[in-house]
């Protein structure tokens, strides 16, 4: 019996320690980050950052527009079937704004960006670490935050923002091109009811969803990717941990920021 | 004893890698404008010695003086004037692998000497290129070059700031004849020159040809260190047992210090 409240000591002592330290390294982060912007370090920070919104802003384009694309179209299609014979044909509006707008627009390309970069960044430091580059860096007196860190940090976060700007115009208007097709609506009458029924608080709300989740994303990847102490086949582990652990944060983050701004 | 301003001291200091002890309460003095070699089997902390001597792993126990200072007091101001005046070239070589050869040893230059114009970065990179006679194309990634080639860079990219402290992990091993020739030349002058150089080696060639002092690890813990001639004399039979091991490619190279060794045991 005291053998397991050790066992549960020990664990709920190791937890707070966790906390503590990952509290640390975000505050680390945001210092660092504070900085970068302040003082327009040398140019390295800067290429690393465009890299970043290279390959999580702009080669996630082509998914998240067949994703955001298709989603549209189901909605409306099946809105404009289904509510017009309960009388609520202009509910498809609340509809489309509720799933593209405020929630399925941040959350999908959250998850998007956890498969596509949170993997690749985790794998990516952990690499870096085995193979002692991190401590190269260290050598000559650079950084790692400020150069490796920060740079994915802000790539992450505004590739996110555009990313969820992206899927909601796809969604809310190429959806709507596509539609005609099958289902023709009046472009007008379409756009009229779309603008009338979105609110400031919605698009607020998905705005602050979208850089919850680039802050959430990057800082877990980074953090698991540091991870990492001496051997390759820790990396995959950490990758791991980093998708599960994104996933999470992000889904509680989303329930948390829904409840404030609807609640 | 050596002045505590004119070296970079290590005090009673401990490493921990999980629960084993890389090093063990080690107490060692690096004198500046003087080569030391540390010398000791693989698995010895020989590495990780010299990485908390250039401040790269922090100690778990114990202190780093450089010139005097304690490093884990110095200011980030001062820190980054010791980075910027000591080179590290890693045993593995340690390349940022996302970079071109020219790429990894523009980006201590540019992090150095901002003000500094491209041009001149520039030249000067072609020139360490050109006097250590780097075969391959500039532009290639750390992956495409063979692990001769990438030491030699690691090594380039170390000299690239002209530091005044050099740490070396094994700066020789994977090299053809040739570049350790080329490499022994400039580490005799920069010898010369009065930089410090503190080199972890398995070399006889570089060990007999540079050494002013000598380190011995084993286990984690120094078990003799002063002057190179002192130390291979010593009739610890430890130091005789790590000296003659890890030198035992001396016979085949340099006479000098098996002779050493030889009268040593002959004296006994």
């Amino acid at each position: 019996m005291s053998r397991i409240l050790e066992h549960i000591g020990n664990r709920v002592l190791m937890g707070i320690f966790q906390a503590f330290y990952a509290a640390g390294y975000f505050w680390e982060i945001l210092v660092e980050t504070g900085r970068f912007i302040r003082r327009r370090q040398f140019g390295y920070g800067y290429r690393v950052l465009l890299m970043q919104i290279l390959f999580t802003g702009v080669e996630a384009l082509g998914v998240i527009a067949i994703i955001s694309l298709a989603l549209g179209v189901v909605i409306i299609v099946q809105g404009s079937s289904i509510l017009p014979q309960f009388g609520q044909g202009k509910l498809v509006y609340a509809i489309l704004i509720t799933i593209i707008t405020r929630e399925l627009g941040p959350i999908l390309t959250a998850f998007i960006i956890i498969a596509r970069s949170g993997t690749a960044i985790a794998t990516e430091l952990g690499n870096a670490i085995v193979s002692h580059e991190i401590e190269a860096y260290v050598s000559f007196g650079i950084n790692p935050i400020a150069y490796l860190i920060v740079p994915r940090f802000l790539g992450v976060t505004i590739s996110l923002v555009l990313l969820n700007l992206y899927f909601n115009l796809f969604g809310l208007l190429g959806s709507f091109l596509v539609t005609q097709f099958i289902y023709p609506l009046q472009m007008q009458e379409y756009l009229f009811n779309l603008l009338n029924t979105l609110k400031t608080q919605d698009v607020l709300s998905s705005l602050v969803k979208s850089i919850s989740f680039g802050v959430i994303i990057s800082t877990t990847a980074t953090y698991y990717g540091f991870k990492v102490e001496r051997s390759t086949t820790e990396i995959p582990q950490v990758a791991i941990k980093a998708v599960g652990r994104s996933f999470i944060f992000c889904i509680l983050a989303d329930a948390v920021i829904t409840l404030v701004y609807y609640v | 004893m050596f002045e505590e301003e004119k070296s970079i001291t290590l005090k009673d200091v401990s490493l921990f890698g999980g629960n084993t002890k890389i090093l063990d309460s080690i107490s060692v003095t690096f004198p500046l404008h003087q080569c030391t070699v540390v010398m000791g089997f693989s698995g010895s902390g020989r590495s990780s010695l010299l990485k908390v001597a250039a401040g790269i792993l922090v100690p778990d126990e114990g202190v780093v003086h450089v010139q005097g200072k304690p490093l884990s007091k110095m200011s980030e101001k001062e820190l980054l004037t010791f980075r910027s005046r000591s080179g590290f070239a890693f045993q593995d070589a340690a390349l940022w692998s996302n970079l071109t050869v020219y790429q990894n040893l523009l980006l201590p230059l540019q992090f150095h000497r901002r003000k500094t114009p491209i041009e001149q970065l520039d030249q000067k990179i072609r020139r360490i290129l050109s006097e250590f006679d780097f075969q391959d194309d500039p532009q290639f990634r750390p992956a495409q070059l063979s692990a001769g080639e990438r030491k030699l860079v690691s090594l380039l990219r170390a000299l690239v700031l002209e530091p005044s402290i050099l740490f070396l992990d094994e700066p020789t091993s994977f090299l053809d004849n040739v570049t350790v020739e080329r490499i022994l030349r400039a580490l005799k002058t920069l010898k010369q020159e009065g930089k410090t150089l503190i080199i972890a080696t398995h070399s006889p060639e570089l060990t007999s040809q540079l050494a002013d002092r000598l380190v011995v690890l084993k286990g984690g813990r120094i078990i003799e260190q002063g002057l190179f001639k002192e130390v291979v004399r010593s009739k610890n039979p430890e130091v005789i047992e790590v000296i003659s091991e890890v030198l035992s490619e001396a016979a085949v190279y340099d006479t000098d210090i098996l002779e050493l060794l030889q009268d040593s045991s002959n004296t006994e």
